[in-house]
């Protein structure tokens, strides 16, 4: 553990900690079995600062956030450590005198704004409740200030939103309410866990930077829990890098990110989407460990084995139809609310695009922007309004019973969701050959074949091959679901998210395994995220979407360095990771 | 924001679209009832005037067809099908559902009089039970001990388990015949509804208990309960401000279907307890094959239960806000602006 001085602000206020935990040992006991999930940490965190906490899933950041405020999920229990707030020791103080200092004295941001609040409470009225409460204000003086508070978050038209119940809200403004509900007691420390998670990119720059104005306003110290370096690089004045319920790195933001001496952190930085941009690169594999599929059930694939991809240029040969073209599509859905006069929602609004053979495009936009449906039609799932899907030159756009079906093997889609996409019944191997069965390609053992072969391509180990969806961890669920995908030997896949349920460090590795995949089948993508971050790493062509219009498209290079829409800007500027460099 | 009168005709015409296809519906389930029974009636074998004669006067009776054609008519069973169909659908919008033929008097008359009885015995039946689910989930809920939190949960599933008969059995034995408490049986004195309450209210209650604490438990680990503790709420206000009217929610489904139960199922409790009631009144109808009673009793049923679930379905929308007609247009159109802005036209935009 490195632990570097801090230097002191030119106040002169040193050693004046706001919270100060040591020795904190968190465990979880369920059927007859115990989990540790923090190990022993110590940290403090100085009055008015920002200090972030960040690591993967299951890092136990979480935990201690909870912990410090002593509400722990079903059958965790503070075993050992001590947690000192403000001269309190937390964990041994009574229920109730503990109940004085929540909402009170500390304040917490949670992770879901969509069900943090409580659906059948006006807004207004979930935040006078604290003020109530802990204030002991009379009911009127807490929905005046209720109101004020609403306005300081930066909610439009606070007054008469004070009345609205959280589903009328988008949900960048439950999360405002959220943080002003957390910081209505004037409290002198804010845990805020994930609180930007959810939410779309530009919402996250927008609430982040009420938050941090709050807390520079009221001199609150935060602790921010995240698990994108990028959004602690931008916001935090000391980060902790925690793995596995150990803090492996501390000290301040700047010198962890530009100097990070634990080899996690090296990889987290390395790995974080925001802090590199460049487009990944094939790497070779190493000789003889997958070579090209041996199966012949994967004959008739063109392999392209070139001795080295670095540093040649990727240049669609003139005259070589996309593999992939959509023409005009458009789809409406029709939205049916009792009372309200039936409207009609535009998801895709007149949307074109062609895929080279061999490259990536890539969809973004924000949550309603009509991608998902865009790449739903494209591989033909969903089916369009009007318009137009050409694949291979040819009109695919209403082929219906064993023609759409035969299309399938050239079309393949991997969901955003490893947990979902897979069949926990199934062993790998029934779940990689289930396409293979059902095109009745190959016995049972050239089958059993194929798949631990699957499974090479995609960095898995073939011993695998018998375990269950349940006993791998996310990546490794979505590599399976590649295999899978691969197993017809498609020429084109669609990509819906693949990366975006996923651990930094794993994200990482999942996009340079599509990249490599892609050199060695030469494989077309259609990308879709809602990450520029992610975007950039894998792209040769962008499209932006907002609304359910195509706002930009272009090569990846002239978008992402010279957009022209002011919407492509505000989406390229929200990526985390930028504001650092700057203070 | 947008004026006063514009909101509120704004306000009556949604709720008006929320009610209206629930009422279409009430009066949809009382007119099948009516016309499933009516036919089943009819169709079953042999003719019940001569069954109640019968019964009246034994095997033996011999009837001359002119007086037997007399009483069809005094009952209203004479004429086609059709003819007695529609004359009797007349009665029930009226409120007429002829004689008894077993005691000559109005059915009305008989529904009113016993009526009172089992609406109160099912009413506190009802209170009571609600309130044992409510506080044995509170305090399982407060608990911090997981073994008394296991065993009270293990408490209301008995209730379903021993039948009626049975614990209203005990309950005369020992708090009438034994401690001379309440009365054991009739209607006469005001404390002869407790034992019967308390009988029904017990299976009553551990069903609604089964759902209620489930939901309780589940919105319990939910996130906003999470945000309330952050809050520095204590465990109590957790419970009556947040918990209660989200498992309420779904709660209130089984509530609907318990009270449809009641309203006719009190039939066993008004047995062992020797009162007057609608179940005890509908079973002797049955053995007497008396079908005016018994179409009368099917109606006023199904009416109460068609009622109960109408009042169901308006208070969801009043306990939740989500499943109230939105008065704004949906926020997800296809253009960027903002949805806050008030929908002042919609009213106008219906006159056509």
């Amino acid at each position: 553990m490195t632990q570097r001085p801090l230097d002191a602000p030119a106040a002169g206020e040193s050693v004046d900690d706001i919270l100060q935990v040591s020795g904190l040992q968190v465990e979880y006991h369920s059927a007859g079995e115990t989990f540790p999930a923090v190990r022993g940490v110590s940290f403090s965190i100085p009055r008015g600062k920002i200090v972030a906490i960040v690591g993967e899933s299951g890092s136990g950041k979480s935990t201690i956030s909870q912990s410090l405020i002593r509400r722990l999920s079903t059958g965790g229990s503070i075993t050992s450590g001590s947690i000192v707030f403000d001269g309190i020791n937390l964990t041994q103080l009574s229920e109730k005198k503990l109940r004085r200092i929540r909402g009170a004295r500390i304040g917490f941001v949670p992770q879901d704004p969509s069900n943090s609040l409580n659906p059948l409470m006006k807004i207004g009225e979930q935040i006078a409740e604290s003020l109530r409460l802990h204030e002991k204000s009379s009911a009127s003086a807490a929905a005046v200030r209720a109101v004020e508070i609403l306005r300081e978050v930066g909610i439009p038209d606070a007054s008469a939103r004070a009345g609205q119940y959280p589903h009328q809200l988008s949900g960048g403004m439950r999360q405002r309410v959220l943080i002003g509900m957390a910081w209505a007691c004037n409290p002198d420390l804010v845990i805020a866990d994930e609180p930007t998670s959810a939410l779309d990119v530009t919402v996250q720059r927008q609430v982040l930077d009420r938050m941090e104005r709050l807390a520079s306003e009221r001199g609150t110290a935060v602790l921010l829990v995240t698990h994108d370096l990028a959004v602690a690089a931008d916001r935090a004045d000391e980060i902790l890098v925690m793995q596995q319920g150990l803090i492996v790195e501390q000290g301040h933001a700047k010198e962890v990110l530009e100097n990070p001496t634990h080899s996690y952190t090296q990889r987290l930085v390395a790995a974080a989407p925001g802090l590199n941009s460049a487009r990944l690169q094939a790497q070779l594999l190493p000789f003889g460990s997958s070579g090209p599929l041996g199966s012949s059930l994967f004959a008739g694939r063109p392999i392209s084995v070139e001795t080295s991809f670095e540093g040649i240029e990727k240049i669609p040969v003139p005259g070589l139809a996309p593999v992939l073209e959509v023409r005009k599509l458009v789809k409406t859905f029709a939205l049916r609310t009792p009372g309200a006069p039936a409207s009609v929602l535009t998801a895709v609004n007149n949307v074109s695009f062609a895929v080279q053979r061999g490259q990536t495009l890539s969809i973004v936009g924000e949550s309603g922007s009509g991608k998902t449906t865009t790449a739903r039609i494209a591989a033909r799932i969903a089916s369009a309004d009007s318009g137009t899907v050409l694949f291979d030159g040819e009109d695919v756009t209403t082929l219906q019973g064993e023609k759409l079906r035969q299309l399938r093997r050239r079309i393949q889609v991997v969901y955003q969701n490893p947990f979902g996409s897979l069949d926990p019944r199934m062993t790998l191997e029934r779940i990689i050959t289930e396409p293979l069965r059902a095109f009745k390609l190959g016995d049972r053992k050239r089958q059993a074949e194929a798949a631990k072969e699957l499974l090479e391509c995609v960095q898995l180990s073939p011993d695998l091959i018998n375990r269950r969806p349940g006993q791998l961890s996310g990546g490794q669920r979505q590599r399976v679901a590649i295999a899978r995908a691969l197993a017809l030997g498609p020429e084109m896949m669609v990509l819906d998210e693949p990366v975006s349920a996923l651990d930094v460090s794993v994200q990482e590795q999942i996009l340079q395994l599509l990249v490599n995949l892609q050199a060695q089948f030469n494989l077309s993508y259609l990308f879709i995220s809602h990450d520029l971050g992610v975007i950039r790493q894998v792209s040769d062509e962008i499209v932006v979407m907002r609304f359910g219009d195509v706002i930009e498209a272009g090569p990846a290079a002239q978008i992402l360095k010279s957009p022209t829409q002011a919407y492509t800007r505000e989406l390229l500027e929200s990526i985390p990771g930028q504001l650092q460099g700057q203070s | 924001m947008d004026s006063a009168g514009a909101s509120s005709a704004q306000r009556a015409r949604t709720a008006l679209i929320f009610v209206a296809p629930k009422l279409l519906q009430f009066v949809f389930v009382i007119w099948a009832t009516y016309t499933v029974t009516f036919l089943l009636i009819h169709f079953l074998p042999g003719d019940p005037v001569l069954a109640a004669l019968s019964l009246k006067g034994g095997d033996a009776t011999t009837t001359d067809p002119a007086a037997l054609e007399r009483l069809r008519v005094q009952y209203g069973l004479d004429g086609t099908l059709w003819e007695q169909y529609f004359r009797h659908l007349t009665g029930v919008v009226t409120g007429n559902f002829g004689t008894s033929i077993s005691t000559g008097q109005p059915v009305s008359t008989m529904i009113s009089r016993v009526m009172p009885h089992s609406a109160a015995i099912a009413g506190l039946a009802l209170v009571i039970g609600i309130l044992l689910a409510v506080v044995v989930t509170y305090l399982a809920f407060l608990t911090r001990s997981n073994w008394l939190r296991q065993t009270l949960m293990q408490i209301p599933p008995l209730g379903v388990a021993i039948p009626a008969f049975l614990t209203g059995l005990v309950f005369i034995s020992v708090f009438s015949f034994g401690l001379g408490w309440f009365p054991s049986s009739g209607t006469r004195q005001p404390l002869s509804v407790v034992l019967p309450a308390v009988t029904l209210a017990l299976p009553v209650g551990a069903i609604f208990f089964q759902v209620f604490s489930a939901a309780v438990f589940e919105a319990a680990n939910g996130a906003y309960v999470f945000t309330a503790v952050a809050k520095g709420l204590s465990p109590r206000r957790i419970f009556t401000r947040h918990v209660l009217r989200n498992s309420l929610l779904a709660s209130i489904t089984i509530l609907g279907l318990q009270i449809g139960y009641l309203a006719g199922g009190t039939a066993v409790v008004e047995t062992v307890f020797s009162r007057d009631g609608i179940g005890r009144m509908t079973v002797n109808a049955v053995l007497g094959r008396d079908i005016n009673v018994i179409q009368g009793v099917v109606i006023v049923v199904a009416i109460v239960y068609s009622s109960v679930n109408l009042l169901v379905d308006i208070s969801y929308g009043l306990i939740d806000p989500r499943i109230r007609p939105s008065l704004a247009t949906p926020k997800t159109k296809g253009s960027p602006t903002a949805p806050d802005a008030p929908e002042n036209s919609a009213p106008v935009r219906t006159t056509t």
